[in-house]
């Protein structure tokens, strides 16, 4: 990092914080600390819930899936416009005529209490588990650039979300969220211009394309099932709209968001702008890292992206043959590329046929000389995850270094902001209200959110602590999810579609709902994707059968 | 108390363009089905 990198980085975190604590200022009431007064516009509560939703991880993580597996992983977000039009029809209305500050708040009505306390308590773990992972995600960014512990930079992270957060509230997050978003966009059209810019000049977009494509990183859509495969058309429609219906549908972090809106109409048109925004976004993320992995075709690599562990991995006896493996590996693959552009330009086939398998075979030399290099690694790591910062700090000019680094800070704030916010709500309104101080003033309440803020943003922190014991940090966001949507869903879909069913039904129906998710995926090889699928499945069918042996009971109006 | 502020009733009003909130989640439908069909086309194109 350079001078006008740290000015552009610093720069943009006192803005935001500052920004945060200027917009939420006046959040003395309750309903305004929580709910915003129910004012926001739905570009400001659209921005938001991308925003809270796309976190550091997106950015670091994303990028070098790409890289390495190619641009499958767009599949995941194919059901999300599908999960957007079923709760703009259903959850929107419901829970803004509820007048409720949580969408637990709403089973209590439906149910009973016990059923709102296991759900609530559900929310709690699985997403105070992901605030965690969420901070993690810069601190790995700051400790490779900065070379500090990222013990350190996560606690910086948290201290500097805790401020805007507990001091604003919801409106204080939802508006630093829009301009973080902002930044987010630019900087992901920078990153794309920056790796198609820096490509060899004799290298135009279409021979991109053309050698990205021969690698296979340029599929955004396959059409063969597996169970086990993770993302196919099919998991990513089915699977894919479950995870979303659960995410937007059940869990708090998304429903406040929507909650705020000053109409139905409002919080509608927020989450349609995600069905349509979402999906190219993503697309353009995973194709910043496909045009990065061409970059490296042409720029050598290192052994390993990760470079404290590269350095660490050169002073081991066995490196010596490994690099000369890579090297000669990469050497072969630049060769295979350019005589494939050859051919391509001469628009000889046959020719362009040969040097694209041996532009294959190349590959797979250099990620088996990569995995040696892993090998050499005596600790468990992932160099997924420092594909694209690799990119960034080595090749990128000043000033855009510490853009890119101020928009993963930007995510992972905008994420963390978003998460502790809400865990602080359902803490207040659905587990210290209902069960301890059901009386107090609303300026208890309020007092009471803003502890809560703290409370959950210290917990993040302790957590993010234990994240570099996790694979590649999306996955593990996105299975801790998974292993606790499926039963939200589940619960949430007795009390909108299914009148009969009862308190008793719906609180056993969420236990074997969990209890069939957890048994999957301990004995299983299924996709984390169809967790939801099964969970939810279980919650139903369990909810409606104890419902039929019991009586019927006449609903609340 | 929570909640000092009254609550004010929610209005549901129809959406800004295409008249009634089916013919929205219609188009929105659509246009998914369109981006998807877009990047198979885009997968057929630059697969060996």
């Amino acid at each position: 990092m350079r001078a006008l990198d740290w000015i552009v980085m610093f720069g943009w975190l006192a803005f935001i914080v500052s920004f945060g604590l200027w917009r939420g200022r006046g959040s003395s009431t309750t309903r305004s600390y929580l709910l915003a007064g129910k004012s926001m516009p739905w570009y400001a509560m659209g921005l938001s819930i991308m925003a809270t939703q796309a976190s550091a991880i997106t950015f670091i993580s994303t990028t070098g899936q790409s890289y390495i597996d190619g641009m499958r992983f767009v599949q995941f977000y194919f059901g999300l416009p599908v999960a957007m039009i079923i709760l703009s029809a259903t959850a929107v209305p419901i829970f803004h005529r509820a007048n409720v500050y949580t969408a637990y708040e709403y089973l209590e009505r439906r149910f009973d209490a016990k059923t709102r306390s296991l759900v609530s308590a559900i929310f709690l773990i699985q997403r105070g588990l992901g605030a965690g992972l969420s901070l993690y995600a810069p601190a790995v960014v700051l400790s490779v650039i900065l070379g500090w512990p990222d013990r350190v930079t996560t606690i910086i992270m948290g201290v500097l979300v805790m401020i805007y957060t507990s001091w604003g509230g919801i409106k204080a997050v939802t508006w630093a969220d829009v301009y973080q978003m902002a930044l987010i966009f630019a900087a992901l059209v920078l990153a794309l211009g920056m790796a198609v810019y820096l490509l060899p000049h004799n290298v135009s977009f279409g021979d991109a394309l053309s050698l990205a494509g021969a690698m296979g990183r340029l599929n955004p859509v396959t059409t063969k099932f597996s169970w086990d495969d993770r993302y196919n058309i099919w998991s990513g429609l089915i699977g894919g709209a479950f995870l979303a219906l659960a995410y937007f549908g059940c869990d708090q972090s998304q429903v406040q968001r929507y909650l705020t809106g000053r109409s139905i109409e409002q919080s509608r048109l927020s989450l349609l702008f995600n069905a349509v925004a979402k999906i190219p976004m993503q697309f353009f993320i995973l194709f910043i890292g496909a045009m990065v992995f061409v970059f490296f075709v042409f720029e050598r690599p290192p052994v390993l992206f990760h470079p404290v562990e590269q350095a660490h991995v050169e002073k081991n006896p066995g490196y010596g043959s490994v690099q000369q493996s890579f090297e000669a590996a990469f050497a072969k693959r630049r060769d295979a590329a350019e005589q494939y552009l050859v051919a391509r330009h001469a628009g000889d086939e046959a020719s362009r046929d040969a040097a694209a398998g041996r532009y294959r075979q190349a590959q797979q030399d250099l990620d088996a000389a990569h995995t040696a290099g892993e090998h050499l690694v005596s600790r468990e790591f992932n160099d997924t995850n420092f594909i694209f910062l690799s990119f960034v700090t080595r090749y990128l000019p000043a000033g855009i270094v510490g853009l890119i680094v101020a928009v993963i800070f930007s995510a992972a704030m905008s994420s963390t902001s978003g998460e502790i916010n809400s865990l602080a709500t359902v803490s207040v309104i659905d587990i210290y209200r209902r069960h301890f101080v059901p009386e107090a003033s609303d300026r208890h309440y309020v007092v009471a959110s803003r502890l809560a803020t703290i409370m959950w943003g210290c917990f993040a922190v302790c957590f993010a602590n234990f994240g570099r014991n996790f694979g590649a940090l999306i996955e593990a966001v996105n299975m801790v999810g998974s292993l606790f949507y499926g039963g939200l869903l589940g619960v949430f879909v007795l009390a909108f579609f299914f009148k009969r069913v009862g308190a008793n039904g719906a609180f056993y129906g969420v236990l074997a709902g969990e209890a069939a998710i957890f048994a999957a995926n301990r004995f299983t090889h299924i996709g984390f994707l169809w967790y939801n699928v099964i969970g939810c499945v279980v919650v139903v069918a369990v909810g409606l059968a104890i419902s039929a042996m019991t009586p019927a009971k006449t609903l609340p109006a | 108390m929570i909640g000092d502020e009254a609550p004010r009733e929610i209005p549901d009003d129809p959406p800004p363009i295409l008249g009634a909130w089916p013919r929205v989640y219609a188009a929105v439908a659509a246009y998914v089905a369109v981006v998807i069909f877009l990047f198979w086309l885009f997968t057929r194109a630059f697969a060996e």
